[in-house]
């Protein structure tokens, strides 16, 4: 189903929690929202379901407009952040529930039954369907919330934080199942998230959003490589920041319309040497030397005042160059691979 | 880094003196544990046991036959068929009530949501007899409404329906008290995935809220039922005391104590009694049931986390 969000406005109160807000999703894709928390993204998506409404604008489904249908109506999965699984059901009951409440095609027994058991075969808890939720781990119930929502055959899936509230790695392992099983059936899902990397992992298109608005949307490696504002710089991935005045802002791509700004890179396309003779390098005082598993986090702080600069090395480069504590560096952008910005722009705190 | 591991260490050294005094506690030398568990044994049988015992031994004193004859009595028959009257009227509506209330407070919020929950519980913080009063001051032959009701025929104050009423009034809390922190923690989203499946408002509610909210709005209703027919202050103003007629059972072993028969009072309030254990039981069975569930849902969370 192809959803259209148009203009779409909404307001707690006081506070906007949707500011205008137009969006796309084609048929068939996966879509991540994502954003820090309280930029709009489940009200969003509550108000694609039908649970939310908005104060302006209008959602189109398959180019209908929903104003008019219910929540049942619109034929939308939820996946809820806490599962919101039916306690005193057991996980049959609960997958079969959508089944068997659906006013005016009702399924005969056997029909449901047979469903029911092709979708706990999809989510591999064939020998838990007499469960109780309670009796379930986190991973177990997110997946029967899953196959839930998906036992009415939706026309598009909602995912609200759906891999929040589980711990790293079933969380890593479920997402990936989430992926896999989106390419089996190609239902349009979108799904809510502030995990960067759950974006960048899952999802077709993504949709940045900060403060009710949209920031930017693209597939996982646009919104990566080229984001459209310092904010998406430095929400997908962080940024190293660094001042560009006189001559060191010359090896930068610079904005032929600018004369001072300030360059944001990512932490693995900071280079570090030991003499000052490179082009566009800053001397900085190494701070403190974190290893990360496969890389080396090191945090430096420019001699000549500004913000802190964080570099990430590679095992093999941290050995070779062995900074230590306190030791004096020249860091700079790897060649072409800062972003410049103006100083006005410089709101990508996050 | 280095705070943290203190704190933590902190934190042992409490427990470890907790510890420590609670073990001083329990080796109280063992004659001030007697003196303390008699005293409190004691107690408990002098209020409560022993009240109970002299209710049923006083109304078989004279026999079961005159025991059945105190309760199988025209009068005393009218009074136990007007308790039960009026509970079964009073429950229900109350159950409704509560649940209606509830509902509302425990899953939306508005303006004046935290009036409406003050107000639920003005009966406890009222007492009974001015309840009744205030249904005499409006509904009485001299009330706000008293002369309308008397033009169209209707009775209210010295009749079964102002007997009503005032339970009514006594007992609004009890259900409604009872289901809104249960509705307020479990939240709204189970009914929202009910409603994203397709099912309509009544289906939702029969098949997901209802089964959630069960036993804790048995638990009310019974609390309820059991405050229902054991009122007497607020049923005393608006009965008018005519036997036979408007007496409910506390209202006839009032009666009958007052002349002297006390045999008789004695087998009525050993009903009313024995309908009060009943509720107890009904009450623990309850309790019981709620408890094994939870401790069935706490043992798989207790599961996951290892």
């Amino acid at each position: 189903m192809k959803i259209e969000v148009r203009g779409i406005t909404k307001r707690f109160g006081r506070f906007v929690a949707l500011d205008n807000v137009t969006l796309e999703v084609a048929s068939g894709e996966l879509v991540a929202l994502l954003g820090p928390s309280g930029c709009g993204k489940t009200t969003l998506l509550r108000i694609l379901s039908g649970l939310e409404f908005a104060d302006a604008g209008s959602i189109l489904l398959d180019g209908v407009d929903a104003a008019g249908e219910t929540v049942g109506g619109r034929r939308v999965g939820f996946v809820f952040q806490h599962y919101a699984l039916f306690r005193h059901m057991t996980v049959f009951e609960n997958i079969a529930f959508g089944l068997r409440a659906r006013r005016g095609h009702r399924l005969a027994r056997m029909e449901i039954a047979g469903r029911v058991n092709r979708l706990l075969g999809l989510i591999k808890m064939e020998n838990l369907a007499d469960r109780y939720p309670a009796q379930l781990s986190g991973g177990q119930r997110q997946r029967v919330a899953l196959a839930r929502a998906l036992a009415v055959e939706p026309r598009a899936l909602l995912l609200d934080e759906p891999f929040g509230a589980l711990d790293a790695n079933v969380r890593k392992e479920l997402r990936r199942w989430l992926r896999r099983l989106h390419d089996e059936l190609h239902v349009t899902s979108v799904f809510v998230t502030h995990d960067v990397e759950e974006a960048l992992e899952v999802a077709d298109r993504i949709v940045v959003m900060r403060g009710g608005r949209v920031e930017q949307v693209g597939r996982p490696d646009e919104v990566y490589e080229q984001p459209a504002s310092p904010f998406v710089f430095r929400f997908l991935g962080g940024a190293a920041v660094f001042p560009m005045r006189g001559p060191a802002g010359e090896a930068m791509e610079q904005p032929p319309s600018q004369k001072a700004g300030w360059a944001l890179v990512r932490p693995h396309d900071v280079e570090l040497f030991r003499t000052g003779d490179v082009a566009g390098a800053v001397e900085a005082l190494v701070e403190c030397v974190q290893p990360i598993g496969a890389i080396v986090r090191i945090v430096l702080r420019p001699t000549a005042s500004g913000e802190a600069i964080e570099a990430e090395l590679s095992r093999p480069r941290f050995r070779e160059l062995g900074p230590r504590q306190g030791e004096r560096l020249f860091a700079r952008p790897a060649d072409g691979r800062a972003m410049t910005w103006p100083v006005g722009a410089r709101s990508g705190a996050v | 880094m280095l705070e943290k591991t203190a704190s933590t260490k902190g934190t042992t050294d409490r427990r470890a003196a907790n510890r420590g005094i609670a073990a001083a506690a329990v080796t109280e030398p063992r004659w001030v544990q007697a003196v303390l568990i008699s005293t409190a044994m004691s107690f408990l049988g002098l209020f409560l046991v022993l009240p109970l015992v002299v209710v049923f031994s006083g109304a078989l004193r004279e026999g079961v036959r005159s025991y059945m004859q105190a309760i199988t009595d025209p009068v005393a028959r009218a009074a136990i068929r007007l308790t039960l009257t009026v509970a079964a009227v009073a429950v229900p509506l109350n159950v409704a009530f509560g649940l209606a209330a509830a509902w509302a407070i425990g899953k939306f919020r508005f303006h004046g949501r935290e009036v409406l929950t003050t107000l639920i519980e003005v009966p406890f913080s009222v007492s009974p007899v001015v309840a009744g009063l205030m249904y005499v001051l409006v509904f009485g032959r001299q009330g706000w409404l008293g002369g309308w009701l008397e033009a169209h025929g209707l009775r209210i104050i010295f009749a079964t329906p102002g007997i009503i009423l005032a339970t009514i009034f006594v007992t609004l809390p009890f259900v409604a008290r009872e289901l809104i922190p249960l509705m307020r923690e479990q939240g709204t989203e189970e009914e929202e995935a009910a409603i994203t499946l397709g099912a309509d408002g009544w289906t939702t509610f029969r098949r997901v809220t209802l089964p959630n909210i069960r036993w804790g709005l048995l638990y009310g209703a019974v609390l309820c039922a059991a405050r229902a027919m054991g009122e007497f202050g607020a049923v005393s103003v608006v009965s008018g005391h005519i036997r036979g007629v408007t007496n409910t059972m506390t209202l006839h072993v009032e009666i009958l104590y007052n002349e002297y028969q006390g045999t008789a009072a004695f087998a009525v309030a050993s009903l009313l009694s024995l309908l009060a254990l009943l509720t107890l039981a009904a009450k623990s069975v309850i309790e019981w049931r709620t408890a094994r569930a939870d401790d069935r849902s706490a043992e798989a969370q207790g599961k996951e986390e290892a």
